[in-house]
């Protein structure tokens, strides 16, 4: 297939999926700021923390460290100027689908395009009416889903849908990992507070965030500590949002392309070798380290893979509408008058 | 004014299964249909962008329901003088980039070619695959009479509309199957595979021995307004749909960037203009195009359909020429009449056409889309006294042409069934031979007494049928 082709495909499940985490990161923050603080000190801004872990931080306009929920909510979701806004997400997608219109089926194009229909309305319910969050974020999730589905159940089995499953799993690991780090960016009121009832419920807020808190309990049987959640989230493979399932999903994706196109690819490398560090990864020494140094490494080596499949497959920097409205196409000396 | 399916009262005989239909169906049924056209071309996304009028971007054509009918033997007439045209400006191309002899037999004025921004220096004693330059020839025809048909213009470039021939029918076919069932309608369909083979057949020399002719679609992107038919082409033929990014030149081969590495592409139809096709060639801040395409063109590595520089053909000035040139390279008789033109250029003719503004169209010569025109009849004294003034002033730049009154055809309008005006554009394809599929784009004007069948003026299309004998 052509590689632009791919390469759309690759950013319509990139940019779905990123919708999705944009939502649950909000999420994490609505329940975060329930949270009861018996510390008797001021906490850190949530609503910054979730800023900063969505990549945000320099795209916000307004005052970072004092940012409301209003400024945050409505940055992170209807603001054009944020790359990684809702809006910019749904839209991105729609005009990547769009570009490549026939290679699509129209179940899947349905959900794009109605998802990008709707979010104007969506947009206006949660401006005016705040307890609106909690069920825009399912909208999303649903929305998200309803893609998903649609990918699974109707696309044919061949390269492109594994152009789709690399977008989507090499955004989730991203995503997962700027999660667990909102617990870095979400300081504690004093080193005293970590291992205490507040680090306690923001640790479960994080597991809520990504859908798996049953999930834990289920698979770990224990109670929720601060090792058990990283470990979840960073190494346990029966968790589909953990940063390890996720990566291994890619190498499975990359390999199945190498088998189709009967060559070696140096991006099925570099993911494999990510993989096998995620898996022999000493969790306790990571925390002991750095958890916060652990993801900014992580979240920059996605970065890295990221560009090193679209140099594999011979990705290029898409054109922008300026570029090719209303250019480009005569058909003759005029168009007929007809007088 | 010509009906083209009541004269004196009665029904013309290719028009009697319509007439029948008619009479059988109520308005609220072909309203009923209509709007249903409306919901499936919608859904199917058949839309055209117009950007910088606010609103939604993608607009609908209109889809009449009633169709435009054409007899064999009208058929056999039009489709000689059109495929006769796309041969005569064909031969015309290949001579003003190479021996000039119609230049030089005193034909036709030198400046008027050799001067035209749209003539290529680059294509000069070149000589393209089969010697074909315009492969899609999209001839604009209208109807005064029973046997009044004139060519309008000639669009050499790359002429749209083929998608909506092709879907139209879909569209008919499918709310109205009983109209089809006794196969006296030409089908159009099998026009992408005409186009395939017309792009094969002149696929450079040896692209054979690479396991396969590789031809694709080369379009600006989904933003332009004819994006949807660049891709139900591409889709119809089953080739790739090509942006400038996706193409590259090694030596003087062209390649596509796949996920499975390079692979070599011998035929390009582009739907970009010449000017934005090689940013080392032409406009250098192109970033719509192929570096180095040019140069693998002239190097024979690729075919290039319509090849550049095929707009000095069809221009306005031009136009005036088109029957001599039947005569001068075809030794023949043109099957079909230009509209009388003045070329103001001529002071003989200037002052005529100053002395009959009233009574004329005057139309800049490198005007599109129907702006920087003078409707003679619907115009104010004021407005021809400053339309004088430009005449005057740059009197080459325009041509003038009587107003003709084109044939209507019974229409589906809010009150009912009403004559509204057609225009009529086939579509000729060139490569090893010249072919035209039986049938083309019907444009209809749904204003009331209105000439103008443009889409963004109120224009509507119709699906065209060439009946069987």
């Amino acid at each position: 297939m052509l590689s632009r082709v791919a390469e759309n495909l690759f950013w319509i499940a990139r940019s779905m999926e990123r919708a999705d985490n944009v939502a649950r990161l909000i999420d994490t923050a609505r329940r975060m700021v329930t949270l009861p603080n018996e510390s008797g000190r001021p906490l850190a801004n949530e609503w910054s923390s979730i800023l900063i872990a969505a990549g945000a931080g320099s795209t916000f306009k307004g005052d970072l460290e004092h940012a409301t929920r209003e400024e945050a909510v409505e940055h992170l979701v209807a603001d054009p100027d944020n790359p990684s806004s809702i809006y910019n997400c749904f839209r991105n997608a729609r005009e990547n689908a769009r570009a490549i219109r026939f290679g699509l089926t129209s179940e899947v194009w349905n959900s794009l395009n109605s998802g990008w229909n709707e979010l104007p309305g969506q947009i206006g319910m949660l401006r005016t009416r705040k307890a609106y969050l909690a069920e825009f974020v399912d909208w999303v999730k649903v929305c998200q889903a309803q893609y998903r589905g649609s990918v699974e159940g109707t696309l044919v089995r061949d390269d492109g849908l594994e152009f789709l499953r690399i977008g989507s799993h090499l955004e989730r690991a991203d995503a997962t990992a700027r999660i667990l780090d909102v617990k870095y960016h979400v300081l504690l009121p004093s080193l005293g507070a970590i291992g205490g009832t507040l680090d306690h419920y923001q640790w479960i807020s994080l597991l809520q965030a990504v859908g798996v808190q049953r999930a834990y309990h289920f698979v770990t049987k224990s109670d929720v500590t601060r090792d058990g959640v990283a470990a979840f989230l960073i190494q346990n493979e029966v968790n589909p949002r953990s940063l390890s399932y996720s990566l291994y999903r890619v190498v499975q994706s990359l390999t199945q392309l190498e088998e189709y196109y009967d060559r070696q690819t140096s991006c099925r490398i570099r993911a494999e070798v990510m993989l096998s560090g995620l898996r022999t990864a000493d969790i306790e020494q990571i925390l002991t380290d750095g958890l916060h140094e652990y993801l900014t490494w992580f979240i920059e080596s996605v970065g890295n893979l990221s560009h090193e499949i679209g140099l594999s497959f011979a990705f290029a920097p898409p054109l922008t509408v300026e570029d090719t409205e209303e250019k480009g196409e005569t058909e003759g000396q005029t168009q007929s008058q007809g007088t | 004014m010509f009906s083209e399916m009541t004269q004196s009262g009665l029904v013309r005989p290719e028009y009697q299964q319509i007439d029948t239909w008619l009479k059988s169906q109520s308005i609220d049924d072909l309203k009923q249909a209509s709007s249903e056209a409306e919901t499936l071309f919608r859904k199917i996304g058949i839309t055209f962008a117009v950007y910088g009028e606010g609103g939604d971007p993608e607009r609908l054509i209109p889809f009449d329901v009633i169709p435009r009918v054409f007899s064999a033997s009208e058929w056999n007439v039009l489709q000689r003088g059109v495929i006769q045209r796309a041969q005569a400006l064909n031969a015309f191309i290949a001579d003003v980039y190479g021996a000039a002899r119609i230049v030089k037999e005193g034909i036709v004025p030198a400046e008027i070619i050799f001067n035209n921004e749209a003539y290529e220096p680059v294509m000069r004693d070149f000589m393209p695959p089969k010697n074909v330059y315009s492969h899609i020839s999209g001839i604009d025809v209208i109807r005064t009479g029973e046997d009044g048909f004139y060519v309008l213009e000639d669009n050499c470039r790359t002429p749209s509309g083929v998608s909506y021939v092709l879907e139209n029918r879909r569209m008919m076919s499918r709310l109205f199957p009983e109209l089809f069932m006794n196969g006296d309608v030409a089908p159009v369909e099998y026009y992408p595979d005409i186009l395939r083979q017309t792009m094969e057949s002149v696929a450079p020399m040896n692209a054979a021995d690479d396991g396969g002719i590789v031809s694709v679609i080369l379009t600006p992107g989904h933003f332009n307004s004819a994006y949807y038919e660049h891709s139900f082409l591409a889709d119809e033929m089953g080739i790739p749909l090509v942006e400038g990014s996706d193409l590259f030149v090694d030596g003087d081969k062209v390649y596509m960037r796949t996920t499975r590495g390079p692979q070599r592409v011998h035929v390009i139809y582009r739907r970009i203009d010449d000017a934005f096709l090689d940013p080392e060639q032409f406009n250098p801040s192109s970033m719509l195009g192929v570096p180095g395409l040019i140069r693998a063109y002239k190097a024979g590595g690729v075919t290039i359909i319509n090849a550049p520089g095929t707009g000095v053909a069809d221009d306005k000035a031009i136009y005036c020429f088109v029957e001599d040139m039947i005569r001068f390279y075809l030794s023949e008789e043109p099957v079909l009449k230009n509209v009388e033109t003045f070329r103001c250029s001529e002071p003989s003719q200037l002052s005529h056409v100053l002395e009959n503004l009233e009574h004329l169209v005057v139309k800049e010569v490198h005007g599109s889309g129907g702006y920087g025109m003078l409707i003679g009849p619907k115009s104010t004294a004021d407005e021809r006294e400053q339309y004088a003034q430009r005449l005057k002033a740059k009197p080459s730049a325009f041509i003038a042409q009587p107003t003709l009154s084109l044939s209507t055809c019974p229409t589906l309008v809010e009150e009912g069934v009403a004559e509204r005006h057609v225009d009529f554009r086939p579509f000729v394809l060139t490569g090893d031979i010249s072919q035209v599929t039986p049938g083309g784009l019907t444009r209809v004007a749904l204003r009331e007494g209105s000439l103008v069948v443009n889409s963004s003026q109120g224009g509507g299309v119709k699906d065209t049928w060439v009946l069987t004998e």
